[in-house]
């Protein structure tokens, strides 16, 4: 028997792809948002919101990933943006929580801590839900800067408005930032 | 199931490696697994045994060495392991500080015949 070194990661190929990816939209001026939640936070409805706002100003693309529908490229198609849907063809990791209340989405710094090192923002959805259930908003931002000291954090309700202009502002600045860094 | 996946990446590499040094059989793979990577290691390994099935690499053992999650305080510099999510700094009592490891995830070497 031999044992042959390897050390290499195994995720290289993804990485050398997505380092490409990078480039392309560095050179473009292409800024671009990776939205991550668990099920049922609400990234589509702040989509959704964002597209309408924005749309007159930026030329907005989406891609979705949904595991078999493109239900939620549909909504986003309806705002006159184009939109594609990545099907992802079987079960996500969280498959065993999809049917838990949305708003265990609140949990996530404490169980997704490499998602908050590594965003740099954190947007924290349905605060006109915050009477009705037992959780501190505080708690989950003193989490996430200790996570990631410089994280941005919003507090948004998509349904009544609330603190979705200090988002769009902040996308807004990304954009234009993006744009005068093109060679 | 980002596994199945990862698995695939894996035996992508193990075959490469295999075919460069002539082996005709994979014995074991030995992987570093970090923490943070949140990745189900009986999970894995059963990627592993569908995915490699008709390769080299059919029935290789995954030794998966999993990689604490350590973080340096950002108050007093002390490096400790970072359990049940407990970010305070067991010294100081200050809240978090940079990663040092738990991020890995990679194929250290592999037993071929």
């Amino acid at each position: 028997m031999t044992t042959v070194r390897v050390i290499s990661n195994i995720l290289e190929a993804n990485d050398r792809i997505a380092r490409q990816n990078a480039e392309l939209f560095s050179k473009t001026g292409v800024y671009v948002v990776n939205l991550m939640s668990s099920p049922g936070a609400g990234k589509t409805t702040l989509l959704e919101r964002t597209v309408e706002t924005l749309a007159s100003e930026l030329r907005i693309g989406v891609i979705e990933g949904d595991i078999q529908s493109s239900v939620d490229a549909e909504r986003i198609g309806k705002h006159g943006i184009q939109a594609v849907q990545i099907n992802t063809g079987g079960a996500c990791h969280l498959d065993g929580n999809m049917i838990r209340d949305a708003l265990e989405e609140f949990d996530l710094p404490k169980k997704y801590p490499l998602m908050f090192q590594e965003s740099s923002a954190l947007v924290v959805t349905k605060i006109d839900l915050l009477p009705h259930v037992s959780c501190s908003v505080d708690t989950i931002e003193l989490r996430a800067r200790a996570l990631h000291a410089d994280i941005d954090i919003f507090r948004v309700s998509c349904t009544t408005g609330e603190g979705l202009g200090d988002w769009f502002g902040w996308l807004n600045k990304r954009v234009a930032d993006k744009r005068s860094r093109v060679r | 199931m980002h596994e199945l996946s990862i698995a695939q990446s894996i035996l992508d590499t193990v075959n490469q490696q295999a075919a460069l040094n002539s082996a005709a059989r994979v014995v074991s793979i030995h992987l570093r697994i970090g923490e943070l990577t949140a990745i189900v290691h009986d999970a894995l390994t059963f990627s592993f045994e569908i995915v490699a099935q008709g390769t080299c690499a059919q029935g290789a053992v995954l030794e998966i060495e999993q990689v604490p999650w350590q973080i340096r305080c950002a108050g007093c510099a002390l490096e400790f392991h970072v359990q049940g999510a407990n970010l305070s700094c067991p010294n100081c009592q200050h809240m978090g500080g940079e990663t040092i490891t738990g991020r890995e995830l990679q194929i250290v070497e592999m037993n071929v015949e």
